[in-house]
């Protein structure tokens, strides 16, 4: 089945879209159920993944956008009466991750959704680029920035946070 | 193997932490969504074809638009493109796609209901009619946003569009693009979007590409000084949203 070889990857695109790994599976089924209602749009020979792709891109969009403006909402409702829980001690692992993951927060959609697709899924720049409907060059362009920014946040010698050493 | 982020920390850690989860269960509900769905024709099929056609002779004729209607040549256009048509979109779209635009103007599709509430339309409109009253911050970055760089860029070489710096089609998902507003304060119905100012005048007004099952069918709220102006290019729908009477953006898109 087609939606079963493309599903990391269309998970991918969910997660680098919204920035949050929760989401990925839900955004991933409500875009394979909406693209079910809509195969006769799917010409066949064209791209599987890039066709689904947009449903994922378009649903994980409005979900970001929805999740963007609720935490508007709780900004302006001034600073949460709920206290921050004591951060406990990490592993050295487990405080990279952390940072890393802070720093792939800090990238656009586009250089995030890239990066993903080509570190975590290792597709080539040309298939990032159907997924994604960008040229080529866009699509490496997007990781090259992406890798360069995580590494200017993540240097031992940063004061920007995060700022924990790369180990 | 030579990707320099291959065997890097930082690739290391994004594998860890955002490897695809086992999809197994959702792959196996969308295959039973996918066959449950099929019966469902199957069904539909089955029926269709034990109930008789009642007019079986009569031959419905598709209406078709006159492809030279609308579109052709026409007007001088004076206008300077600060975006661009960027072929940025071209290349995955362009597969059975006109080369030109060729599709009159269009009043109204059908909407996906399941998509689409009724709300959105109205809402749709408040965010472009507020976006293009704003009318000084094209095409400026925001503050704190980093808007990707165009691939192309235009302008106005005697009233056709050519590239110019400051432009280009832009993905309003990220981070307002370089709409020049800040990223929250507006959520402009569109997949993407020209940004246009007018020459001479410096009228300002705004593309939006849509695909035609997410277009939300913006309406503008009553006392609007602007004008939506629809048209299909391909599977895509634009709609120009200016101070003008007339387009005077649609007619230079390309796919």
């Amino acid at each position: 089945m087609l939606f079963r070889a493309s599903s990391r990857v269309l998970w991918c695109v969910a997660v680098g879209v919204v920035g949050d790994r929760e989401q990925g599976e839900d955004i991933v089924q409500e875009a394979a159920l909406l693209a079910l209602g809509k195969l006769d749009t799917f010409r066949p020979g064209s791209s599987f993944p890039a066709w689904m792709g947009q449903y994922v891109r378009y649903l994980a969009l409005n979900q970001r956008r929805k999740s963007q403006r609720r935490q508007r909402a709780l900004d302006a409702d001034g600073p949460s009466l709920v206290p921050q829980a004591p951060t406990a001690p990490q592993d050295p692992q487990a405080l990279f991750d952390r940072n890393v993951a802070q720093a792939l927060a800090t990238l656009s959609e586009s250089q995030r959704t890239c990066l993903l697709l080509k570190t975590v899924v290792e597709l080539e720049y040309g298939e990032i680029a159907d997924l994604l409907e960008m040229p080529p060059g866009t699509a490496m362009s997007h990781v090259s920035r992406a890798r360069a920014k995580m590494r200017s946040l993540l240097q031992p010698e940063s004061n920007t946070s995060p700022k924990e050493a790369v180990p | 193997m030579n990707d320099p982020g291959e065997f890097d920390p930082i690739a290391a850690s994004l594998r860890r932490q955002f490897s695809p989860p086992d999809l197994g269960a959702l792959e196996q509900r969308i295959a039973e969504a996918a066959l449950e769905q099929e019966q469902e024709q199957e069904q539909e099929q089955a029926d269709d074809l034990e109930t008789p056609a009642i007019e079986p002779d009569r031959v419905v004729v598709p209406l078709r638009a006159d492809p030279q209607r609308g579109w052709t040549v026409g007007f001088a256009v004076a206008f300077a493109v600060a975006a661009a048509i960027v072929l940025l979109l071209a290349r995955p779209w362009e597969q059975d796609k006109p080369s030109t635009l060729d599709a009159p103007l269009i009043a109204e599709t059908p909407r996906p209901h399941e998509l689409v509430p009724p709300m959105l339309a109205e809402r749709a409109g408040f965010q472009l009619d507020g976006f293009l009253r704003r009318g000084d911050a094209l095409p400026t970055d925001a503050a704190g946003c980093q808007p990707p760089e165009p691939e192309e860029r235009c302008a106005t070489d005697g009233g056709e569009p050519a590239l110019i710096p400051g432009g280009g089609v832009i993905q309003l998902g990220e981070c307002g693009g370089n709409t020049g507003t800040d990223c929250g304060d507006f959520d402009l119905p569109a997949d993407r979007a020209l940004l246009v100012s007018y020459a001479p005048t410096g009228e300002q007004a705004i593309v939006c590409i849509e695909r035609a099952w997410t277009d939300p069918h913006p309406k503008l709220p009553p006392g609007s000084p602007y004008t939506i102006h629809r048209a299909e290019l391909g599977e895509f729908i634009l709609y120009e949203i200016t101070p003008l009477d007339q387009p005077q953006a649609l007619e230079h898109l390309r796919l």
